[in-house]
Parts: C-alpha cells; structure tokens; sequence
C-alpha cells in the first residue's frame, strides 16, 4: 500500500494513537477481566461459603441443642431446666440468625431454604411439646418422645441443612470452574492482542522505515553522488521524488531549486551531454581562456594587487610578480583626473559596482585605455574585503574616436574649402563663359564694324580727294547710325545673360530658346551649322530665366564646338521644345557622331572637358547640371543617337522645390 | 590731294580686281571704298565664286576675306598660288582669325590686312605696292 501522499507527521500520528490505542484496549480488557475474577471470588466467598458457614453454624448449634436436650433428661431439676432452655432459646436464636445469612446469600431455589427453615419451626415446636412434658417431670415421656419423635426429625432437618451445604459446596466449585475458564480465555485474549498489537507495531515500525528513513537515505546517498561529482540527476530520480505531496517531496523540491540554483552558473556545461570529465576541462580550458585573454585583476581592500590575470600582464607589460602587493594605481596614468579615482574609490567602498573608462600606463611608458567593472568582493558577513576589476582593452576605439574627431573637423573643414572651391568653380566658370560671350560678340560686331570701318573710309577718302557730296554723306552717316543701334542692340543681347536670376519666373520656353539661338546665330552661320527649331508655342514655366539660357547655350556651343573639331560634313543642330505631363522638355541633338563611351558618363564632372587644345574649362556642363537639377530641380542627360550626341533637359513646369 | 594719293590712284585705276567676301553688308560697303581706287571690280561671295571668277578671267589684283563658306580665303588662294604665282593676294583678316593665318604661312601672301580694315593701312599697302610698279618700271 503506499501512502506517500499523506504527509509523514499525520502518518507517524496514526500509527502511534493506533498503538497507543491497542495499549489501552489490552491494558482496559485486563482490569476488566481482573475485576471479573475478583467479583467471582468475591461470589465465592460471600455466597457459597456464607451459606456454607452459616450451615455448620447450623449443625452446630442443633448438636448443642440436642446435647442440652439429652441433659434435661439426666437433671430435670427445674432450675437446671430453665438455664438449658435459655441456652437453647440462645443457639435458636443463632440458628435463625444464620438462616437470614442463608436468605440473603443462598443462591440456589428458594424452596430449599423455605422447606429448612419450616423444618426448623417445627423442630421448635417439638422442643416446646418437650420442655413441657420434663416441666411436668415426666421423664421417661420425654426420653420416649425425645428418641422417637426429636431424633427423626433432628435427622430430617439435619438433612436439609446438609442439602443446602452440598448446593453451596457445588456453587463454589461451580464457579472456580467459572474463574478458570474465564482465565484460560482471559489469557487467550491477552496473548492475541499482544501478538495483535507485535504485529501492528512491526507494520508501522516498517511503514516509517519505508516512508521516512528510506527515502532520507536516498537523498543522502544523492548528496553524497552529487559531492562526488554527479552532478546530474537522473530524470527518474527526480519525477519520483518531486511528485511526492509529504515533507519529503517538500524537503527533494527545496533541496533541488537550491541546487538548481546553485548550478546555475554552470547549466551549459550541465546540460551538454558530456561527460563531467569533459566538463570539467573545458572548465579548466575556459578558466585558462580568461586568465589568457580578459584582464582581470583583484585588490586587497587598500587597494594593493593580490591577483592579475596573464590577459593584464600582457597588456600593462608587467609581470605578476612586479605588480603582486602594489597599490593598483601604480599603473594609473597621470593625464587621469584625480576626481575619477575619488568616484571610483567612493562607489565601490559603498559597496557598488563602479564601471568606466581609464587610461593606464604600461611599462614601457606608453598608454592603454580600458573600460573596467571594479565590484567589492565581499564575505559571507557583507564586510569588503577586496575589490575585483575587469577591464576591456579600448585602445583602438579610443584611437579611433580621437581619429573620428580629427576626421570630423578634417572633413567639414574640406567641405568648407569644397563649398569655396565650388564658388571659386562658379565664378571661374561664369568667366570662361564671359570669355565664350566676348568671343561670341566679336563674331556678331566683326561684320557691322567692318562696314562702319569701311563707310568712314571711304568718307574720308572722298574728302582727300575733294569729292565730297552732301547727300551721298548723309546718307552713309545715316548706315553707320543704324549700324551703331545694332552693335547696341547686341551688347545689351549678351549683357541680359549676365544678370543674376534673383527669383523664379513666368518664362515664355520659345522666346529664352529663341533668345540663345539669336546670341548664336552669327557663329552658326560663319560655320555653316545648319539649326532646325521646332519648339510649341505657349509653354510657359516659372524657372531661372538667365540660368537656364545659360545652359541652353552651353549646349549649343558645345555642339558647336563638336561640329567643328570633327569637321563634319553638312554639320546641323535640332532643337525640340516641347511639353508632356506637366514637365517641359528641351532635346538638342547634333550629328557630330556623338561621345565616346568611355567619357560620356564623366562629361557633367567638374574640370572634365575634351577641348584640350582650346580654352576649354570643363565647368560648363558641370555648371549646366547644377543649375538644372540643383537650382531648376529638373534633369539633364546625355545619350548618342545615331547622327550625335543628344542632350535632354526635363523641366518642373511649376517648380515647388521639390519634384524631383 | 596728296602727291602720294595722285601716285596711287595712277597706279591703282587701271588694275583689275577680284574682290572675294562672303558677308553682304560688309560687301557693299567695302566694294564702294575700294570704288574710290578701282574702276574695274569683280566681285565674289565666297572662295568658291572667287576661284571660278579668276579662272575665268585675268586680275592684276586679288582681296579676299577669309573665313568664307564653301571655302574660304586661304584655301582659295593655295589653289591660286598653284597655278600663279604672280598676282598679289591681299588677305583681310580679322583679329581672332589668327588660326586661320597661322595655316597660311608658307603660301605666298602679299600682304595682311586687319578687319576692319582701316584706311590708313590700305592707302599704305597699295602706295606700297604702286612704289614697287614704279620700280619695275
């Protein structure tokens, strides 16, 4: 039977008030039987033998009577007859006495005692017919009288009183009998409930081996594996014991979570399936790891070195035996701030962890940066009693750091000197475009001054040679007149592309287009460049005018330039203007052949420009970008077409700042 | 009028020129200049036109501008120098056409003259150039 889920005090507790109980009921059922052998004893002697005596008191005093009887006859004096008959009066007295005893105690029929005792009041009346008849002197009467009549009946209540002698007699025997067989039995009793309560003990005895010291035992013996090494529980072990609802799971579970805990450090290498051998020397191995690679050290409460790990020597140049019983700050560095050290000694004499970032001095006097944790190592008592530190080598990151900050400054110092150079690249290239503008004004003006050159001349010769004529005079100081508008007319044409654009605005695209062609037109028609336009009328955008005329005839002089170093023959520019999706496209396409492929991806770079033997600055497409797509937040390309290269420019029409 | 204008006007009358220019405007008025010392002029719109024109004729005289279509002065002239290598070549050029002369240097030019030209430089070349006739003669 297994009982293991009542708990071991209410066990032990019924087995002992069941022993306990026995005890009683054995102890209860002996007295009970004493007291019964005491009563019938008691029965022996009050009963049988108060009958028994009183029977003899009996006899005895009817021997006396008949003795007193027979001696009336020898002295029938009156005198000697009265003092016989008060002696007789006296023992009949006696004799009723001891029948009330027989009464009272007699414990056989009562017809018994009754037919006696008549036997007695008649004897009585013969004694009295006697005494009469020796009153009257009378004594051979009453020697006749006292042989027949007193001597039979004598015999007869003789006899009864005997009988009920025998009945006492056989009483008595009767229940000696009883108190024997009520012995035996007693005894019978007795010696089972003994062996009965043997029995139970032994039970009991054996239920508290099993239940307690047994398992008690067993955790011993687990105690004793787990001192020697195992350290694992079998699951079995365990699903037996922690199941258990009595002290003894309690006392298995409490002992397990504190071994669970105390293990817990140590899980992995428990829950590998690995043999503790094995266990044991990656322990060593892993030991040996953090001698060999974290710097580690520990300090007696005033601070001096009582341990360093091989990972410390290394790293500070110092061996274990230069540093064992120094004060730790030995190794501090002296560009260390003495407020740090005031933390750090304040935090952990409190008890705390203090953690942070020092920088040491190693043997050879150079320095290291660590990130150290310094606990309080402290006793079963809480007192401190050393300090542990371990610290991570942070050298290279503070190096870097420094390096990062260094670079940081370096770096926004280059964009500044960027951000001048791309000012300086502006203004260059605003510049060279100038140049390009002079040259371009030179072209418009050659023609018209050579005419006003020429009409002066010849004005002037007519005055040599005294040929002047007023009309012909007027009339060609008029042509010059006109000529001078036109010279005006074109500086003001290239002064507009000068002005600075200071904020976006409406732009008819045809007319700025148009604008640049016009600028252009004298150079493409000394070179023979054929130009076909076909641009939509009314597109209207909000833009940089000037900037993006700018572009447009950067472009043109580029394929300008293209056309006349290939020298290619019939050389023509397209220029498509046109509108699709709220964006305004410009496509200008030449038929010089087009950019060789491994330049083209490089063309919008600054100071890239393939007219090395001309004054070619290479800013002009980079600044063309830079204003479409910086300023214009719109997009230019370049691809080649089968006949040339084709630039393409891609508009917001109403630029927010941030559609592309 | 000067002596020297007399000398040249004697000199110049009588010559035939080919003057080659491609610009219409300039065309007119350097032909009315050049008028003043020339009665007989043939007039060329570019180094093409010019060539055919001299072919077709005999000129005592040739001004030609440079940077022409088709073709221009310089190139003109190195087929005229192929077949001829007498008659004087004037070359108006202007300043930023340098390039252009640069390519010219072994044809044999008469002279340069800038664009535009002024009066001075050309009464100076042809005065020169009748100086020399005088010479010969």
């Amino acid at each position: 039977m297994n009982f293991s889920f009542l708990p071991i005090n209410f066990k032990l507790m019924l087995g002992f008030s069941l022993v306990t109980l026995i005890t009683l009921i054995v102890g209860i059922f002996s007295i009970m039987k004493l007291q019964d052998s005491t009563t019938l004893t008691e029965k022996i002697f009050k009963h049988p033998y108060t009958v028994s005596n009183s029977v003899k008191n009996i006899h005895i005093n009817i021997l006396s009577i008949h003795t007193l009887a027979q001696g009336m006859i020898l002295n029938s004096e009156i005198e000697s007859l009265r003092k016989k008959v008060k002696k007789i009066k006296a023992h009949q007295e006696s004799i009723e006495q001891n029948f009330k005893l027989i009464f009272e105690q007699y414990l056989g029929p009562r017809e018994d005692v009754s037919k006696s005792y008549e036997l007695f009041q008649k004897s009585k009346e013969l004694e009295n017919t006697y005494f009469n008849i020796l009153k009257t002197q009378r004594v051979d009467e009453a020697k006749i009288f006292l042989l027949q009549n007193a001597s039979t009946h004598m015999k007869h209540f003789h006899e009864s009183i005997q009988a009920l002698d025998h009945y006492a007699d056989n009483k008595v025997n009767e229940f000696l009998l009883q108190i024997k067989r009520e012995e035996v039995k007693s005894v019978q009793y007795l010696y089972f409930m003994i062996f009965a309560s043997i029995l139970l003990s032994i039970y009991i005895a054996i239920l508290t081996i099993n239940g307690i010291i047994k398992p008690i035992n067993k955790l011993i013996k687990i105690t004793d594996s787990i001192n020697s090494g195992d350290i694992i529980l079998s699951k079995e072990i365990i699903s037996k014991f922690s199941t258990r609802k009595d002290e003894i799971g309690t006392l298995f579970n409490s002992y397990y979570r504190l071994m669970s805990y105390l293990l817990l450090p140590y899980n992995d290498i428990i829950k590998s399936d690995r043999p503790l051998a094995e266990k044991t020397d990656e322990l060593r191995r892993l030991l040996n790891s953090f001698n060999k690679y974290v710097i580690a050290s520990k300090t007696d409460i005033h601070g001096k070195i009582t341990y360093v790990s091989q990972a410390a020597q290394d790293v500070t140049g110092y061996s274990s035996q230069e540093l064992l019983g120094k004060a730790h700050k030995f190794l501090r560095h002296s560009n260390m701030t003495e407020e740090t050290f005031q933390d750090l000694w304040k935090t952990i004499r409190a008890g705390n962890v203090w953690h942070g970032e020092i920088k040491n001095r190693k043997k050879d006097g150079s320095s290291y940066w660590v990130r150290s944790v310094i606990t309080p190592d402290i006793d079963l008592k809480g007192n401190i009693v050393g300090y542990n530190a371990i610290s991570e080598n942070i050298t290279d990151r503070k190096a870097y750091q420094e390096l990062s900050l260094t670079l940081e400054s370096r770096v926004s110092k280059e964009i500044l000197k960027n951000n001048e150079q791309t000012n300086y690249l502006i203004q260059q290239s605003r510049l060279a475009q100038m140049g390009e503008m002079i040259s371009m004004i030179a072209h418009q003006w050659r023609q018209p001054l050579s005419s006003i050159s020429a009409i002066s001349s010849t004005l002037s010769l007519d005055i040599i040679m005294q040929n002047y004529q007023e009309d012909f005079f007027k009339e060609r100081l008029d042509s010059i007149g006109e000529l001078s508008q036109h010279l005006s007319s074109t500086i003001d044409d290239f002064r507009n592309f000068f002005k600075e654009d200071k904020e976006r605005e409406e732009i008819n695209f045809k007319e700025i287009v148009n604008e640049c062609l016009q600028v252009m037109s004298s150079t493409l028609i000394n070179k023979e460049i054929e130009i076909s336009i076909s641009i939509d009328d009314n597109i209207h955008l909000k833009s940089y005018a000037n900037e993006l005329k700018q572009v447009i005839l950067n472009i043109l002089k580029n394929a300008e330039d293209a056309l006349v170093e290939t020298a290619t023959i019939n050389p023509k520019i397209s220029v498509l203007g046109y509108e699709k999706d709220s964006f305004v496209y410009l496509e200008i396409e030449d038929n010089a052949g087009g950019v060789a492929k491994s330049i083209i991806d490089k063309v919008f770079d600054p100071y890239f420009s393939t007219k090395t033997k001309k004054d070619g600055t290479g800013l002009g497409l980079y600044m063309s970008k830079t204003i479409i797509e910086e300023h214009c937040h719109g997009k230019i390309t370049l691809i080649n077409t089968t006949k040339g290269a084709l630039f393409s420019i891609k508009l917001p029409m109403k630029d927010e700042g941030s559609l592309l | 009028m000067s002596i020297q204008m007399q000398t040249i006007l004697h000199y110049t009358k009588p010559l035939k020129l080919l003057y080659v220019e491609d610009n219409e405007e300039a065309r007119r008025f350097t032909l009315e200049l050049l008028s003043r010392f020339f009665d007989d002029i043939t007039v060329a719109v570019d180094g093409k036109n010019g060539l055919t024109e001299y072919l077709a004729d005999t000129f005592n005289l040739i001004i030609t501008d440079i940077n022409m279509p088709k073709m221009g002065g310089i190139e003109m002239s190195t087929k005229i120098r192929e077949v001829d290598d007498k008659t004087p070549i004037i070359v108006l050029s202007a300043h930023n056409e340098n390039s252009f002369l640069e390519s010219a240097y072994n044809i044999d030019i008469n002279e340069y003259l800038s664009k535009p030209l002024d009066l001075k430089d050309l009464i100076s070349v042809l005065g020169q150039m009748a100086q020399d006739n005088q010479g010969e003669n």
